[in-house]
């Protein structure tokens, strides 16, 4: 009986080990709505913080960016080393998204390295990640 | 044993002649039992007999053999089998968490394929007073109350300001109470709320008097009202 019940336990350990492991994507949303001057520095910073926190584990960060705030991309507002982070961030995984119709308004200052991904229905797209499942962070 | 040589055949137990027999008896009385076994045939007789008795039980037990117990109490040491079984749980609870996993995907794809179904409820945090802002986060509203309007799905949103976003619903703001008249004419799913102690702070630490828009209603506490509805499931966004 002792026997079984050890067995048993290693079962119950399985169970709840494995899908634990198997499910370690942690995804994110990281909504930028403001258009202050630090609110990409603060972003960008809560996004390192936020990797390094949590090393080793696979991460889906998005990065949405509403409405003016797409002017942030703008490298000749920004400082040179900052918008290195960005493109650090972007080769590393973390997928910028902006509203289709805000970006063609600002295609020519944004920085041309960054690819972001068009979305038509901005509240819509926010709605659709934290069904599923994404976590959401503002600055 | 008292060193008495007059003692005899009846005063001598078997269990002394046993130990004689077995020469563990001390040299001097083995010396005095030989001389009463030489003078006594009662003596001499019962020694025999006992040393007779003696081999017959050592020839009686001189092969015991095994033991055999029934299978059920024998504890045979099989490790193979024990690995083996092991192996055989542990394969069993990955398989069964692995489709645990595979389980819960599915579930979460149908939870947003239902979603179609169900109503979907939105709550949008004012915080900022900044115009731009305030205009475009309208706008992204009415573009969701449309395309949710168009694939007829249930949606229902609601809007509530503290802080400074309490002073985007002053009506002094033109662009801002028109852009809400016209949502809240054209979409009955969606309501506005301000924050009443933020109204009284703004007055008091401020000196800002703000004369809401009349189609805002005023609520006791935004943050409570926010916490409220997301522990109700309602989706948050920051306008």
């Amino acid at each position: 009986m002792v026997k079984l019940h050890k067995y048993l336990l290693l079962v119950f350990l399985c169970l709840v080990n494995i899908p634990a492991a198997l499910a370690a994507n942690e995804k994110v949303v990281y909504h930028i709505h403001q258009t202050q001057a630090d609110t990409l520095k603060r972003a960008i910073n809560n996004i390192e913080n936020l990797k390094k926190g949590m090393p080793g584990k696979p991460m889906d960060i998005r990065l949405l960016m509403q409405g003016n705030s797409i002017q942030l991309l703008n490298p000749s507002l920004q400082d040179k080393n900052l918008m290195a982070r960005l493109l650090k961030l972007q080769d590393s995984g973390i997928h910028i998204e902006v509203s289709e119709k805000n970006y063609r308004h600002n295609r020519l200052q944004i920085e041309s390295s960054l690819k972001p991904l068009l979305v038509e229905n901005f509240f819509g797209r926010l709605i659709e990640l934290q069904n599923q499942g994404y976590r959401y962070l503002t600055p | 044993m008292a060193k008495n040589t007059q003692q005899t055949d009846k005063q001598l137990s078997d269990e002394l002649l046993n130990s004689f027999i077995d020469h563990q008896v001390a040299p001097d009385e083995r010396r005095e039992i030989l001389d009463l076994i030489k003078k006594d045939k009662n003596l001499s007789n019962r020694v025999c007999d006992l040393q007779h008795i003696k081999e017959m039980t050592k020839l009686a037990y001189e092969h015991i053999p095994a033991s055999r117990l029934p299978e059920t109490v024998i504890l045979k040491k099989r490790i193979v089998p024990r690995i083996a079984a092991v192996i055989a749980i542990f394969s069993l609870g990955l398989l069964l968490g692995l489709a645990v996993t595979q389980l819960n995907d599915y579930s979460e794809s149908i939870a947003s394929f239902n979603a179609d179904d169900s109503i979907t409820k939105v709550l949008v945090h004012l915080t900022s007073s900044d115009i731009d802002s305030g205009l475009n986060t309208l706008n992204n509203l009415q573009l969701l109350l449309e395309e949710y309007e168009s694939n007829q799905q249930a949606v229902r949103v609601e809007v509530i300001a503290n802080g400074k976003g309490i002073q985007l619903l002053d009506v002094g703001n033109n662009l801002i109470s028109q852009r809400i008249k016209q949502l809240t004419n054209d979409y009955h799913n969606l309501t506005i709320a301000a924050c009443k102690y933020s109204i009284e702070q703004l007055q008091i630490s401020n000196g800002v008097k703000v004369d809401l828009i009349p189609q805002v209603r005023v609520i006791d506490s935004g943050v409570v009202e926010v916490i409220k509805r997301q522990n109700e499931g309602w989706t948050y966004i920051r306008g």
